[in-house]
């Protein structure tokens, strides 16, 4: 049916949608109503230039409509929640097509997971003791036990230790490429969970990074 | 203000969220400047005892298609639950003329009435970051006849530019 084939605006909408109200848990004058979103996003529809080609008309849809709500919401939020907002959005967008998997977002919010019987017995040493504290290993070691793109890293920490080090140890290791193939094999969400490993305080540069990959320069400009 | 404006209508309030140092007063009435409005702003600074002139005044101005100001929200918790209700008739007003507009001030406060939150323009007021914003923000203030009103010229521009200085970092 052509309605189907709407499907993936109707997505984008949604997951606006729940994003804007998860924001009311940061300060209760964050409260926007269902109607008042559907007001904004079918004003948005209306505003989006028609196209004949369904893919363009689709993109354009729902770039026009992303940007109206998020302008909208985001003026009505102090500045030190933007960041918040614009990165849950990205990360809803890419936890909704599976780019980023539920294991990798626990992740990165609540760290180590508890570990199996086996998968205790089988922890390897912390392999770079001087730059990584016991806790944060924890977190990588659980991060490798789950995500399987993560297999291999830490022998490799222990082979390449320099390189790593200088990477962990770099005054901006989130705007540095990553040692070995790991820059390729890793997505940038990937990255964002090693850099919690490593280095935490760097994270919210990080995001907005990433907002700035997958959304654009315009979502990182309050 | 304009591009906020075209978002509101007369049954969509404008709540600006405030912060510590932070007021969007001037902002708004540069505005009403601007549309010939001023003329036809009622404020209200709510506290004890402003209820009815409130309630009253958003009666009036909406057969007369006024703009109203009720500033400071959170300074008011009993008035919260009329202008719940106020908000809430507003679609069933028959005078209502189109014109009429509601702004808000209050500071995040808990007792806020939801239903206005979610159905209004909400916008945030934060004062300005860094020195040199800050610094502006002050002078902007600052006329040249205030200025030159000291006989000790020299020594008042640099005490008032001392303050200013001072006022920006704390």
């Amino acid at each position: 049916m052509t309605r189907d084939s709407y499907a993936s605006v109707a997505i984008r909408g949604s997951i606006l949608y729940f994003v804007i109200s998860d924001m009311a848990n940061i300060n209760s004058m964050y409260q926007n109503s269902l109607q008042f979103v559907k007001v904004l996003f079918n004003k948005a529809i209306d505003a989006t230039p028609k196209n004949e080609d369904l893919d363009i008309r689709l993109k354009d849809l729902i770039a026009t409509i992303t940007k109206a709500i998020y302008s909208n919401i985001s003026r009505g939020l102090f500045e030190a929640d933007k960041l918040i907002f614009t990165y849950l959005i990205a990360t809803s967008v890419n936890r909704n097509t599976g780019v980023i998997t539920p294991s990798g977002w626990n992740t990165l919010l609540r760290g180590a997971m508890p570990l199996t019987a086996q998968q205790k017995d089988t922890k390897p040493l912390n392999p770079m003791p001087n730059t990584m504290n016991d806790l944060n290993y924890a977190i990588l070691y659980s991060t490798v036990c789950q995500i399987e793109a993560f297999d291999g890293i830490i022998p490799d920490m222990k082979e390449n230790i320099d390189n790593w080090t200088n990477w962990a140890t770099s005054s901006n290791p989130q705007d540095e490429k990553l040692p070995g193939d790991w820059e390729e094999t890793l997505t940038d969400f990937q990255k964002c969970i090693l850099l919690k490993v490593f280095r935490p305080e760097k994270l919210m540069f990080a995001f907005k990074n990433y907002v700035r990959v997958h959304m654009g320069q315009y979502y990182v400009d309050s | 203000m304009e591009s906020i404006y075209v978002d509101t209508d007369q049954l969509t309030p404008l709540i600006f969220i405030l912060s510590t140092g932070a007021d969007p007063t001037e902002q708004l009435y540069k505005f009403a400047r601007d549309r010939d409005m001023m003329e036809n702003l009622g404020t209200i600074s709510l506290g004890q005892g402003q209820t009815k002139k409130a309630l009253d005044l958003i009666e009036v101005s909406c057969k007369e298609g006024h703009w109203v100001l009720l500033q400071n929200c959170h300074l008011s918790q009993e008035f919260m639950p009329h202008l719940e209700k106020a908000v809430l008739k507003l679609p069933d007003n028959t005078e209502m003329n189109p014109n009429f507009r509601l702004y808000l001030t209050s500071t995040p406060i808990e007792f806020f009435p939801v239903s206005v939150l979610q159905n209004g323009v909400k916008l945030t007021t934060e004062p300005p970051r860094g020195i040199k914003a800050n610094l502006k923000r002050s002078y902007a203030e600052i006329s040249d006849a205030w200025l030159n009103d000291c006989k000790k010229e020299a020594i008042y521009r640099k005490m008032v530019f001392g303050v200013s200085f001072f006022h920006a970092i704390v």
